[in-house]
């Protein structure tokens, strides 16, 4: 069995924010695949006046990635967009002590967020 | 302190019975070296001796100096294999085995190909058993060895050895088997399976570890040459000095094996049909290898959606495992899962439960309660 540091561990066990949302509200979601097909995470994100007020994850892969997800969601919930701009990989693996082999998990938060927020980006300008 | 009701890793290692940490107990102040003639020796000497004949007795040998002793099944197979095409080369330099062997026999027989062995791999059905035609059609007038693993560590299949036996019985080729799983699982008996060679381990019989034993049939008679060289102790074909406590450990628990041998797989069978009757529950499950051709002692799964790293994860009070305990990587995942027709993903995420003596009905129980709602979990977190 594959070893992980506490944080992973303490965040794996404690998931709460995974599964889909039940909101009124327009949701933003983006899905992202692994380079394997083995792993993907979904976010689902409601943003209401430039805040997260609601999120939500759906991670299939290993504690790593779920751990990344949860931090993501406990972290990003209730913070503005803006907060979300400057959460990338490297803050992530930062705060989780993620080592080289564990930057996947990291890596696929990020890249399916960024879709989120270029979308986001996107869609605000264009009503502008 | 570790809950013995949380181990459900018996293929991996055993733990000891009371019994055989009873009948070493008087051995592990012993003094003397069992190769030496005095009253010293003797008293170690005689100990080996009773556990020969134990072995021997439990596995159906003909006579307990067919019984080598080994650091462990790993050296057996080692010792049996290149023994045999070290001796034997003059007659041919071709091995049969399969892909799904463990590695000090896969790895064993990589090592003869430098020096200009060939190997042939039987099919395998996808219930892991191997395919008698397919043996046959490999066999070539080259052909000195055939290896085939009893009982498969990782899905818990019986391989039809007697068959087999029969097969190498006809073309006059030795065959080997590591039956490191099968002691005190199924009804041993090396006479009856013509068997030359068999290997077996003592840490997964209840035994201690660090000990094991090699049958080398004696009529026919087998030859060997020995992996490496010293005082000739155990007819020359493994030099040292043996150890007294760890042999009378190997040979209570082959006593043990031989006595419980129906009672244990009552009660392995039991705790199996519950664990099935359980399984059937979940939706997507693949259970690997043969149902009917199985030790119950063992399920290898795969529960689709189930990252196996979460699951063992999530289980982490339980111990359990992902396939063999000494091979796995996790790209490549199980070699035995994906050899018998399983697609990458099921081989990646198998998950080896494996049962025994001690494993009781609440153990059980509280179990697959913990399984149910765990796999029931990480499908909620995947959105499955």
């Amino acid at each position: 069995m594959t070893t992980y540091n506490q944080k992973i561990t303490d965040l794996f066990h404690t998931a709460k924010y995974y599964g889909r949302l039940d909101s009124p509200l327009a949701i933003r979601s983006a899905k992202q695949f692994a380079a394997d097909q083995d792993s993907s995470v979904e976010f689902l994100l409601t943003i209401e006046d430039l805040v997260i007020t609601n999120i939500g994850y759906l991670a299939k892969g290993n504690p790593v990635i779920i751990a990344c997800c949860e931090y993501a969601a406990r972290e990003l919930h209730n913070s503005s967009i803006y907060e979300m701009q400057s959460f990338d990989y490297t803050f992530i693996a930062d705060k989780l002590e993620l080592n080289n082999n564990n930057l996947h998990g990291a890596i696929l938060v990020h890249e399916t967020l960024g879709i989120i927020l270029a979308e986001y980006n996107k869609t605000e300008t264009s009503m502008l | 302190m570790l809950n013995i009701d949380r181990y459900f890793d018996y293929m991996a290692s055993t733990p000891m019975d009371k019994e055989v940490v009873a009948a070493m107990e008087p051995y592990f102040d012993y003094v003397g070296n069992p190769h030496s003639h005095h009253k010293f020796g003797q008293r170690g000497s005689q100990a080996i001796a009773l556990a020969q004949q134990q072995v021997a007795n439990c596995i159906g040998a003909q006579s307990p100096k067919e019984i080598i002793f080994t650091s462990g099944a790993t050296e057996a197979n080692n010792l049996a294999i290149k023994g045999v095409a070290e001796f034997y080369q003059h007659l041919g330099k071709h091995i049969i085995t399969t892909k799904t062997e463990h590695s000090s026999v896969s790895n064993t027989i990589d090592s003869l190909l430098s020096a200009d062995f060939r190997v042939s791999y039987v099919k395998l059905d996808q219930d892991g058993i191997v395919d008698l035609a397919d043996l046959r059609s490999k066999i070539t007038s080259e052909t000195i060895l055939i290896s085939i693993m009893h009982v498969n560590s990782e899905i818990g299949v019986i391989q039809p050895l007697q068959e087999i036996g029969r097969i190498a019985n006809e073309h006059g080729i030795l065959l080997h088997t590591d039956a490191a799983q099968a002691v005190g699982k199924i009804p041993l008996n090396v006479k009856k399976m013509q068997l030359s060679l068999a290997s077996f381990s003592g840490h997964k019989a209840y035994g201690p570890q660090g000990i094991g034993c090699l049958y080398v049939n004696s009529s026919p008679k087998v030859r060997l040459n020995p992996l490496f060289a010293g005082g000739g102790q155990q007819y020359g074909l493994r030099s040292g000095t043996q150890p007294v406590q760890l042999i009378v450990g190997l040979g209570k628990a082959f006593d043990l094996a031989h006595d419980g041998q129906h009672q244990d797989y009552q009660h392995a069978k039991k705790l199996q049909n519950r664990l099935i009757e359980a399984l059937s529950f979940i939706d997507n499950v693949d259970i690997h290898g043969s149902l009917e051709y199985r030790v119950p002692h063992n399920l290898n799964l795969t529960f689709k959606n189930v990252d196996i790293d979460a699951l063992l994860l999530a289980m982490d009070d339980f111990a359990l495992s992902t396939a063999s305990a000494c091979v796995t990587t996790k790209q490549q995942g199980s070699k035995v899962v994906a050899n018998i027709g399983k697609d990458i993903q099921s081989a990646r995420h198998t998950l080896r439960i494996s049962i025994g003596r001690f494993t009781t009905d609440m153990a059980m129980d509280d179990f697959i309660t913990m399984l149910l709602a765990k796999v029931s979990w990480l499908r909620s977190i995947a959105g499955a």
